[in-house]
């Protein structure tokens, strides 16, 4: 088979796993080549606006198991191909050189099993490091079930490794990934977290100790699959962030490929608002002091389709606000619904030379459209400011929303009717 | 105090010439009307006045303004220079005389101009700089890696160590067309150079560097996901005028059939 033939499939597999950040690390290139950073760095974005910054592929499409969602499973009758360890290390180091991407993101279909599986990564991964002395980013995936000896092996040459929980409760793993089990997804994400531990202590101890993925660890599930609540998974993705110390966990929106008997139909449409309400709340728990309770229960356990989570969490918190800008702590100003982090710390910045009004605030870069209903600068509201309700309406929901809202059904309502500034807020986290 | 004249000052285009500028208009304790680069020169009915460029007079400026005000002063100084911002240098002038008033606290003031328009045309140059360090295509031209970019800010000096540090082993030409300069990088070093005016031609490249072009072409055209479709947001990541010299948006087939003929020659 053609290089270019397998470079499709392998990598048409592998798309729709959503990580692709290369963050978390700095490295220079030594005398090899590549480096990394730890902001990150996209090379591209594809008509779906996602970022290109891995050569994000398979090593092998050709799997022993049978996940139900996956259109890789054993049943399905589709092209096979798998890489050589050689063609994938020359191909990424080709791509690099020309700056097409940060680095490579590995993962595979189960090959014979998990063990000889990674042991064909750690072969991929030793030539790149090893004889093409590459330092650029490597995100590798660990199977289930694999070995800690091969863990311990692959972390020490990827710079971040993930376990894909892939569905949020054992139930529905024991439905759609019936060779797949909360044991055997754990046990390896257990087994790095404490690598990662161990190897932060050795490094303070011999300053030449070898990092054991520096940018840590994450983990994918998929949201839309099956029946879990909002409320379910952000808890998963608190504790896991609380036990796991993950740097990440990402949601993924399902999207029907394959027909079977426990999925949603294959007309579903992925549920894309839902998942971006995810990455909202999951914001809002890493960076902005939230904890899950605060924002759902089990009697509201699903995130609201109209506002935005610290929007919601702020409506009915009403005796919190307003806040006056001039004098709240950090994390006050945190809460205030459509201020950002970024202009936090840019507001804490500037009310130390001086005491702020609107104007200073606009200049700031701060958006005041939502913010202007809960805070006062200097005591005041800003001048004009009418506290009625579809005003207010107006200012929280965008047009089309609003439309939904009045009356016409809400089904249609989706990802791309929330505004353009939102989706973009969504991606830099400033909510 | 200083008074603002009707003189302009006319420098050669060079951060160490408007620094002299800078210095000029202190000793002459006056704020010039405008200052313009000679090549930008229009007839115009206010005095001109030409400053000469001193590299021991710039120095001297830049190491009293580190020691007097701050490093980040100085810096931030240097990437308004490197901004695209129009008037740029009047503003940089007045910025400075502000600084040596007003000390180090200056920057923390953003909502006070000049600083707020010097400050967003900082962060736009920042910004695009960070872009580029995505957005650069290289093309193997017999083991010189050549890049040409169309930056609206001059970001070579602000991507120069990030590429440097990456490729210690290449030999790197990235080619910015909207500046006419270029970086050269070579065993872990670099340096920028200015260049005419006139466009570069490369020749063909080779039959490697093309199958790398077409297996990067066909790896951008899979993974996008069409049921998730949303170019609103991919043209606010990646704005179109980005697009043109980027491997992935070009067509091969308006490549390939003149280098396939140059490699048959
Ligand atoms: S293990 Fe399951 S999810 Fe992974 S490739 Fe195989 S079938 Fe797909």
């Amino acid at each position: 088979m053609e290089l270019i033939d397998k470079l499709s499939i392998l990598s048409g597999a592998a798309k729709y796993d959503v990580a692709c950040t290369s963050s978390g690390v700095d490295r220079n290139a030594g005398g090899g080549i590549g480096s990394t950073r730890s902001y990150g760095i996209c090379h591209s974005f594809t008509p779906d606006g996602r970022c290109v910054s891995l050569l994000k592929v398979l090593l092998s499409n050709a799997c022993i198991y049978d996940c139900a969602y996956c259109v890789n499973r054993r049943s399905n009758d589709i092209r096979r191909a798998a890489f050589k360890p050689e063609e994938l290390a020359e191909l990424t180091i080709g791509f690099y050189r020309r700056n097409y991407i940060e680095g490579l993101f590995l993962s595979s279909a189960v090959i014979r099993d998990p063990d000889y599986t990674c042991e064909q990564m750690i072969r991929t991964l030793r030539l790149l490091r090893e004889e093409y002395c590459f330092r650029g980013y490597i995100h590798a995936k660990i199977i289930p079930g694999t070995d800690e000896r091969l863990i311990s092996i692959l972390g020490m040459l990827a710079d971040r490794v993930s376990v894909n929980l892939e569905l949020p409760s054992n139930q529905s793993l024991k439905l759609l990934a019936p060779d797949k089990s909360k044991e055997t997804i754990l046990k390896p994400m257990g087994a790095v977290t404490n690598k990662i531990a161990e190897n932060r202590s050795d490094i303070v101890k011999y300053r030449s100790a070898v990092k054991f993925a520096p940018a840590g660890q994450s983990t994918q599930m998929i949201v839309g699959a099956s029946p879990e609540s909002d409320y379910q998974i952000l808890t998963l993705a608190e504790n896991l962030y609380g036990r796991y110390k993950l740097k990440r966990v990402f949601f993924s929106a399902y999207i029907p490929m394959v027909e079977g008997k426990n999925l949603p139909a294959l007309d579903t449409k992925p549920p894309l608002l839902r998942e971006h309400r995810l990455y909202q709340a999951d914001w809002l728990l890493r960076y902005y002091g939230f904890k899950a309770r605060e924002l759902l229960d089990e009697e509201n356990c699903n995130f609201n389709v109209y506002v935005d989570p610290k929007c919601s969490w702020a409506l009915s918190h009403l005796d919190f606000f307003p806040v006056e800008i001039n004098n709240a702590s950090r994390e006050m100003l945190l809460r205030i619904p459509g201020v950002g982090v970024r202009s936090v710390q840019r507001i804490l910045t500037a009310r130390r030379t001086r005491s702020l009004d609107y104007e200073d605030l606009k200049k700031l870069g701060v958006v005041l459209k939502r913010a202007v209903y809960f805070i006062t600068c200097k005591g005041r509201y800003i001048a004009g400011l009418r506290m009625d309700h579809d005003r207010i309406l107006n200012a929280l929901l965008s047009k089309k929303t609003l439309d939904a809202f009045m009356g016409q059904g809400m089904e249609q309502l989706s990802l791309f009717d929330t505004s353009r500034e939102d989706v973009l807020k969504c991606i830099t986290g400033q909510i | 105090m200083y008074y603002r004249s009707d003189i302009i000052y006319v420098y050669d285009g060079s951060f160490y010439g408007l620094l002299c500028c800078a210095a000029e208009s202190m000793v002459k304790k006056e704020q010039p009307f405008r200052i313009v680069k000679e090549n930008d020169m229009l007839p115009s009915i206010f005095e001109c006045r030409r400053i000469e460029t001193c590299e021991a007079i710039a120095r001297k400026l830049l190491l009293s303004i580190e020691r007097n005000i701050s490093l980040h002063v100085k810096r931030f100084i240097y990437l308004a220079f490197l901004s695209q911002l129009e008037d740029r240098e009047t503003m940089i002038v007045d910025f400075i005389h502000m600084a040596y008033s007003r000390g180090r606290q200056i920057l923390e003031d953003r909502t006070a101009e000049p600083i707020h328009t010097l400050w967003k045309a900082v962060v736009n140059l920042q910004n695009e700089s960070h872009l580029f360090k995505g957005f650069v295509r290289f093309t193997d031209y017999g083991g010189v890696m050549v890049s040409e970019i169309e930056p609206k800010n001059s970001v070579l000096p602000l991507i120069k160590d990030h590429f440097v540090s990456r490729y210690p082993r290449e030999l790197l030409f990235i080619y910015d067309k909207t500046h006419h300069q270029a970086l050269l990088a070579k065993c872990g070093k670099g340096r920028i150079i200015a260049l005419g005016d006139e466009d570069i031609d490369f020749f063909a490249p080779e039959e490697t560097e093309l199958k790398f072009q077409e297996l990067w072409r066909c790896f951008y055209g899979i993974v996008s996901i069409e049921e998730r479709r949303n170019e609103a947001c991919q043209n606010s990541h990646l704005p179109k005028r980005y697009r043109s010299s980027m491997t992935e948006f070009q067509d091969h087939r308006r490549i390939q059939p003149k280098a396939r003929q140059e490699l048959n020659r």
